[in-house]
């Protein structure tokens, strides 16, 4: 098995010191930093969330393999900076006003890191005016917004009418989920994509700006 | 036929009268209601379900008004003194978790900040201030609650006494995140942790039946949340290794301890989310009522659940609080009561209610349509 592929298989098996291991290993061995990105650690992530979506694995296996995921990225990250490597797009993500509920965003957070995105994750209760500010501040292609509760996904639509009135609106793409959130509502608030799992985030993510 | 008898034959799997009907809400969703009905209204209502929950019971002259079948009481925590404020506006509950008010649009939550058992070891769990089941605060006027309500109004009585639960204590006690971490890799911690708190639950438990078991109809157990929208937390072979064990302790001396008393009295647990891989183990191991029935989870279509597992337990809930109650109209809710009651009514076990708490971003006017038009659609035989 080559070193990327068992650089994937750690990552998938939830195990973060050999993770750290092989991504020396394999940067040693001549591979460049992208090439580890893309061929060991997002590929390993790529299984784990077809297998999480398809309900193979559940939250703390997907929970091992991020951190799995991060060992890696602590040893690619200065490097990726240093060789000027593209990676795909910037999300600014968080969940909305009056909602602490981390988890599924975190989830999605960590799949998208995972497939190359650059997230800034500016965490829980974040105010309309605080993503209006990151999207501005990062001129950030892409925000995902999420919300746990019926009471708090309406600050969803308050975002997209702070994106509106600050004139980005047409400058950013809005991804929106949690557990009370549908398609339905996403087309009716006027945002741009929706995903059910932290999967389909990565999916639709791509679409959007991939 | 009595509320009582209503509720007493759709558990048992008869067909009553009508569906019967049940009301779970957050305060300040009682608040707007009992204002929209011109009911006068107090400042505050003693909390519901738990200290922590933001929810309340409604009182009997609601109730009535509704034309609700089942009155909830329960435990108090004990001391009595529910959340302790602290000077920096955070507050802690009697197992020592603390929360901070978070408030969005139409309310507030208290959403818990810094676990306590965060760092803990299976040693720690020893020396822990663990709430006392026996402190007399925790039934105090009880018994004379249930009488009165047996009595002097033709209500079915649902009494919860467990306050916090054992897997789902777990995840407050030591942080959500965390708890799924340990069932990775720390296995024998979430043992001892959810050792701990099953003695708990069932001491709680055990001391609410001693006071009032004869009264009690329904012994709803504490919630314990094993669903998120689209699957279970824990794999379910986490689940039967760290959780089912001790659920299957909890539920099946509750049940046995309460039919001693009553030997009519069922048991009713509580889980969010897509539990469908989960539900016969939940039912081999007492489980005699499911709420909240959450429809718009993975797999939870309710017609498939009712014919899966409708012979064997009675479901609790059903119209849905994520899309149709707070952002629906009047004449949308109707249609899903319609529906439900056309897929879930027939042969009994079925009781109508919301899919979880009413909240307060619900319009009054949805409430009233979804339990005028249970009264209307719910008549046996159900001819939808």
């Amino acid at each position: 098995m080559s070193v990327l592929h068992e650089l994937a298989q750690a990552l998938i098996e939830g195990r973060s010191s050999l993770a750290r291991d092989l991504t020396e290993k394999a940067l040693a061995a001549g591979h460049s930093p992208k090439d580890v990105l893309d061929s060991g650690l997002v590929a390993g992530m790529s299984v784990v969330g077809e297998r999480f979506k398809r309900n193979d694995i559940f939250i703390p296996e997907v929970l091992l393999s991020a951190r799995a995921m991060r060992a890696g990225m602590e040893v690619l990250k200065p490097l990726l900076a240093s060789t000027g490597a593209t990676m795909l797009a910037k999300v600014i993500l968080g969940t909305v006003q009056g909602d602490l509920h981390d988890i599924g965003k975190d989830l999605v957070g960590m799949m998208l890191e995972g497939a190359g995105f650059q997230v800034i994750n500016l965490g829980v209760n974040v105010s309309p005016d605080s993503f209006v500010q990151a999207v501005s501040n990062e001129n950030a292609p892409l925000l995902a917004m999420s919300a746990l509760l019926s009471t708090t996904m309406r600050y969803q639509r308050d975002t997209l009418e702070a994106l509106k009135k600050a004139g980005l609106r047409d400058r950013v793409k809005v991804l929106i989920g949690g557990a009370p959130v549908t398609q339905e509502y996403a087309d009716y608030i006027g945002a741009d994509g929706y995903a059910p799992d932290a999967a389909s985030a990565v999916e639709k993510a791509k679409e959007l700006v991939g | 036929m009595t509320s009582r008898e209503r509720v007493l034959a759709a558990l048992e799997h008869r067909e009553p009268d009508r569906v019967p009907v049940d009301l779970w809400l957050t305060a300040e969703a009682y608040r707007n209601l009992r204002s929209y009905l011109g009911m006068p209204v107090k400042e505050t209502y003693p909390p519901g379900s738990t200290t922590w929950s933001m929810d309340c019971r409604a009182e009997l002259d609601l109730v009535e008004r509704l034309g609700v079948d089942i009155v909830r009481i329960g435990s108090r925590p004990p001391g009595g003194k529910g959340l302790t404020w602290l000077p920096d506006g955070t507050c802690v509950d009697e197992w020592g978790v603390r929360r901070r008010k978070v408030e969005f649009k139409t309310g507030t939550y208290l959403e818990i900040i810094d676990p306590p058992l965060k760092d803990a070891t299976i040693e720690d769990l020893n020396d822990y201030p663990w709430p006392d089941p026996h402190d007399p605060a925790v039934v105090e006027g009880l018994r004379e609650q249930a009488r009165f309500i047996r009595e002097n109004t033709p209500y079915a009585i649902h009494a919860q006494f467990g306050r916090g639960g054992i897997y789902e204590q777990a995840k407050y006690l030591r942080g959500e995140e965390q708890l799924y971490m340990d069932c990775a890799m720390n296995p024998e911690f979430v043992l001892a942790l959810h050792e701990k708190l099953c003695q708990i639950e069932m001491e709680f438990n055990r001391v609410g039946i001693e006071a009032i078991g004869e009264y009690v109809d329904i012994l709803r157990l504490s919630p314990e949340d094993l669903g998120t929208q689209t699957s279970t937390q824990l794999s379910p072979r986490m689940h039967e290794e760290m959780v089912r064990p001790f659920f299957k302790r909890s539920f099946g001396e509750a049940k046995r301890l309460l039919q001693e008393k009553n030997p009519r009295g069922k048991i009713q647990y509580h889980s969010c989310g897509a539990i469908y891989p989960l539900m016969r183990g939940l039912i081999d191991d007492g489980m005699d009522i499911f709420d909240p029935l959450q429809l718009r989870c993975k797999d939870f279509e309710p017609a498939r659940l009712k014919a899966d597992f409708g012979s064997d337990i009675t479901f609790l809930g059903g119209i849905d609080v994520q899309q149709t109650l707070p952002l629906g109209t009047p004449a949308e809710v109707r249609e899903e009561v319609r529906v439900r009651i056309k897929e879930m009514a027939p042969g009994g076990g079925y009781i109508l209610a919301s899919s979880h708490r009413l909240q307060p971003d619900i319009p009054p006017a949805n409430v009233l349509a979804m339990y005028e038009a249970a009264k209307e659609y719910g008549k046996y035989p159900i001819k939808l």
